[in-house]
């Protein structure tokens, strides 16, 4: 039995239900640690043992947590509490686990990576009620400028009056690029695609096993990267997202959620 | 000039800023920036390619990037505090911008911030640090399950601690047979972390920019924090396998002050790893040791030379 650990609305609980009842597993999908009976052992050598199974009986062979779950969202004691025992059961469960936490925290992001200094990052800036330079006179114009808000990471359209300039009463964070190709690419499984006319293709070899080793040891299973290729064909990831929508993925969100179940049923997941 | 960000509202912040303004005759100027002040009416902004272009503002501080030389930096939970959801929003996104910022500054930061992010999980922290160091930590349960909580108190035979699970505050107990067995059916809502109870003293371990701050407390009481009446602070002597430990630990986590948890067990003298904090309240600790672990960190802040360790304080390294 798959354990899906998923939200009401998450829009790849439906997708990866149907592929994985499809090819003849089970799937219970739940989204409140309250629905499971669990206990996690740490022997004294720090040796983990974890048991799990539904309020039903179920044992799960494998779990896709796709971040969101009822009280872990509450920002109180009980949420806090919730929270950090879901991170210890996916930590310490012996089975395939797709968005399986490591020291670093329970879902990647690209602050994650800052934080560990990874290679192969790019840097964005910060701005709180200061202009930002429409064209900084030390660098070159840049290709893509993203600006969201650093609160949330949502979003916003930079406002002034060349359309570039802008200042805000809030802080944000601005990514800049001047690559020459910009790409947003999808890990599914031990498969990085990126969007192509109605579906998507494979990155080529040599530079998904470029991302591989900027991600490591945080390669995850599911995400959306950002990622900026130079002309040499090094790249640097520029933005991660631990919890991607399936919207540009078109008609290929078949085949991606096949790739993620892929890890799960054959016990790859990292 | 060293810049100190944080909170006025924090004993702990407030405790190396006064060390640093002190220590001014290492020849750098203190700047203390309130976050929360910022977030409300400061501004300031910072490109890592280069910090030169960038100036933070609040009241009448000035920072310009380019002059900063070191960073004391404590950035607890402060959204919850704000009075309404912009101000919460305003809190979050500059104590978010700032934790990861200070990551690209080529200058020594005290602490950089999430370094370990892991201790708001205390069994994946658990996890983590006994893989990282190869010490041994108490045999624990966290669960749900009456029945499997009722069956380690019994294999332990009932000599047992529980606690929260996150990095909230909760007080350590001890297992009592006479109140607790009825209360058990309440983990089903939320689980709770059971631990072997280590019969013996606790022994906190700072490591401050690589020196070795060790206390002893013996206390009456489950919990040391609660300090009652008998509870007796001393330096205290480490093994070296745990002093390179420590310092390993600090060094691989880029936490330059660590504060590190073990229990020594009365009977057989093993040493059992606790916890990690990479953002400890460490005042309490430097008092007693006559500020011995302040002025670790500000020598690390300022660039100032080491002075030779005072006798009885440098304690590690001891078998």
């Amino acid at each position: 039995m798959l354990l899906l650990v998923a939200l009401d609305g998450d829009p790849w609980a439906p997708v990866l239900s149907r592929v994985a009842q499809e090819a003849g597993t089970e799937v219970r999908l739940v989204d409140d640690l309250r629905e499971l009976r669990f206990d996690v052992r740490v022997d004294r050598r720090g040796n983990p043992r974890c048991a799990v199974r539904t309020v039903r009986g179920d044992v799960p062979e494998g779990i896709v947590f796709r971040g969101g779950t009822v009280l872990a969202q509450d920002g109180g004691f009980g949420g806090s509490e919730h929270l950090a025992a879901w991170w210890a059961l996916l930590a310490a469960f012996d089975g395939p686990v797709v968005n399986r936490p490591t020291r670093h925290g329970p879902l990647l992001t690209v602050d994650r990576l800052r934080t560990r200094r990874a290679a192969g990052v790019g840097v964005s800036a910060w701005t709180l009620r200061e202009p930002w330079p429409a064209v900084p006179a030390s660098r070159a114009v840049p290709a893509v400028t993203v600006v969201r808000r650093a609160a949330d990471h949502r979003p916003v359209a930079p406002s002034g009056p060349d359309g570039c300039s802008f200042v805000a009463d809030e802080t944000l964070e601005v990514i800049e690029s001047t690559a020459a190709t910009v790409l947003w690419v999808l890990i599914a499984g031990e498969r990085f695609l990126v969007p192509a006319g109605k579906g998507t293709l494979d990155l080529p070899g040599e530079a998904a096993d470029r991302l591989r080793r900027i991600l490591e040891p945080d390669l995850p299973a599911l995400a959306r990267l950002v990622v900026e290729f130079d002309r040499e064909g090094d790249c640097r990831v520029l933005d991660a997202d631990p919890l991607p929508g399936t919207d540009l993925l078109g008609e290929a969100v078949q085949d991606a959620a096949s790739a993620v179940l892929a890890c799960v049923t054959r016990g790859a997941a990292p | 000039m060293i810049l100190a960000l944080g909170s006025a509202a924090d004993d702990t912040f407030l405790h190396l800023l006064e060390r640093l303004r002190a220590a001014d005759g290492a020849g750098r100027r203190v700047a203390a920036v309130d976050v929360v002040h910022l977030a409300l009416a400061g501004s300031f902004r910072l490109d890592p390619r280069d910090p030169a272009s960038g100036t933070l503002r609040v009241g009448d501080v000035e920072v310009p990037w380019g002059e900063v030389s070191g960073v004391w930096v404590r950035l607890p939970e402060l959204a919850s505090g704000a009075p309404d959801d912009e101000g919460r929003r305003l809190v979050t996104g500059v104590r978010a911008a700032l934790a990861t910022a200070v990551h690209g500054l080529r200058v020594p930061v005290v602490n950089p911030p999430l370094v370990e992010p892991s201790n708001a999980s205390k069994v994946a922290h658990l996890l983590s640090l006994a893989r990282r160091t190869g010490l041994a930590v108490p045999e624990s349960c966290l669960t749900d399950e009456p029945d499997r909580a009722a069956a380690f108190v019994a294999e332990h035979g009932g000599d047992v601690i529980y606690k929260g699970a996150s990095s909230a505050k909760t007080w350590v107990r001890r297992w009592d047979p006479a109140r607790d067995p009825a209360r058990l059916p309440l983990i089903a809502d939320t689980p709770v972390l059971f631990q072997r109870r280590v019969d013996g003293p606790d022994v906190r371990v700072h490591v401050a920019a690589g020196d070795l701050h060790a206390e002893r407390i013996d206390c009456p009481a489950v919990d040391y924090r609660l300090a009652p009446p008998g509870t007796v602070f001393a330096p205290a002597q480490v093994p070296e396998r745990i002093a390179r430990a420590c310092r390993d630990l600090s060094a691989a986590l880029d936490a330059p002050l660590l504060g590190v948890d073990f229990k020594v067990e009365a009977a057989t003298g093993e040493w059992f790893l606790l916890e990690a904090n990479a953002m400890p309240c460490f005042e309490g600790y430097d008092r007693r040791a006559g500020g011995a672990i302040s002025a670790s960190l500000v020598r690390y802040l300022t660039g100032a030379p080491q002075r030779p360790a005072r006798p009885g304080r440098s304690t590690g390294g001891a078998d």
